[in-house]
């Protein structure tokens, strides 16, 4: 769902940061994920959302976060979108 | 990491930091991203994951400065700041790139020492009197036998021709070169009747070389008398005869009335 979204862009990496912050990211992805993305970041010279997907994937996501996390990413972006009118 | 040890590096990297002896980038290349992700606890993690999403540029600075020193030394292990405080004083004390002074010099045969002698004055004239010392003393007496020769012995070998040793050829090239700081005395007990140091041997002028003699003729196991003598002396001058004997000296003999055995006059003598 998390990589259909990215794809379909109904949300986008900046979005999924938004609900997937730094603490989240520092609390659940392992040791090797968060040296993956500063080191990334510090070789390009810059953390951005894209970078920052780029190393930590949709799958990763998914694997590591929590899905009430992922999940209001998702939720949220639907009512950017309009289609959540009917509860 | 005792307290005592962690204010030391704290100190020590803050103050690099500050003085310029270090910068950002030294910190990082030790504490990298694998080891802050190992032992950094992760509300830091947090901060510098705000930090690097939310600054413009993501670099060692902004990792230090957000982490802060005093937060590195408590989490890092010692070894790693060691090996960082280390990189940083042999940088500031000029050690880094400089390779340890050769033991070769002194130690090697004289052939494979040359070139490291002669080269030295062109790149670094300040790095040839160095090495010689340090070489000398940490051989001792196995440095010292005089195997290698001094400059002044080669380059009266040279002036006497010897050809045979193997540092000959390159003798005039080590000669030109000043001397380095005297080396002393030899440890072994000086020749009876020679000179007192090698050092102090003046050099020698290249003595004519006399025409060369006949080689002797190999002696055989028979013992020699005074014939044997005679007989090689007269060879010798019968040699020497023919050399110098001219085409106008040369009689025909066939033509000689001395040594015509037939014919008219010899038989009207007869």
């Amino acid at each position: 769902m998390m990589e259909s979204g990215l794809t379909q862009e109904i949300f986008g990496p900046a979005d999924v940061l938004r609900h997937a912050t730094p603490e989240v990211l520092a609390t659940n992805l392992p040791p090797e994920l968060l040296s993956k993305v500063l080191a990334s970041s510090l070789a390009a010279g810059s953390m951005t959302p894209e970078r920052v997907l780029e190393t930590v994937t949709p799958e990763l996501l998914a694997r590591h976060l929590p899905h009430d996390v992922l999940w209001e990413c998702i939720a949220a972006a639907a009512e950017r979108a309009g289609i959540v009118g009917g509860r | 990491m005792t307290a005592h040890l962690r204010a030391f590096f704290t100190a020590t990297i803050a103050k690099a930091l500050e003085v310029g002896v270090a910068t950002p980038a030294d910190v990082v290349a030790h504490a990298t991203p694998e080891v802050l992700a190992q032992h950094l606890p992760r509300p830091e993690w947090t901060k510098l994951l705000a930090a690097c999403l939310g600054a413009a540029r993501t670099d060692p600075a902004l990792v230090v400065d957000t982490v802060t020193v005093p937060v590195l030394c408590e989490h890092v292990p010692p070894t790693i700041l060691w090996a960082c405080v280390a990189k940083l004083a042999n940088r500031a004390l000029g050690r880094g790139l400089v390779a340890p002074p050769p033991a070769v010099a002194v130690m090697t045969p004289v052939a494979a020492a040359v070139p490291v002698v002669a080269s030295a004055p062109v790149a670094a004239p300040a790095a040839v009197a160095a090495p010689a010392p340090v070489a000398a003393s940490s051989s001792g007496p196995v440095a010292a036998p005089a195997r290698a020769g001094t400059s002044d012995e080669r380059t009266a070998d040279a002036g006497r021709g010897a050809p045979s040793r193997g540092s000959t050829v390159d003798v005039p090239r080590v000669a030109r070169i000043p001397e380095p700081a005297p080396l002393g005395d030899p440890p072994s007990a000086p020749r009876a009747g020679s000179r007192t140091g090698l050092g102090a041997r003046r050099p020698q002028a290249a003595a004519p070389v006399p025409p060369p003699s006949r080689a002797p003729e190999p002696r055989t196991s028979r013992a020699s008398t005074a014939t044997d003598f005679e007989v090689e002396a007269d060879l010798g001058g019968w040699k020497k005869d023919l050399e110098q004997v001219d085409d106008d000296q040369l009689i025909d003999w066939s033509q000689s009335e001395e040594t015509v055995t037939s014919g008219e006059r010899l038989d009207r003598k007869r």
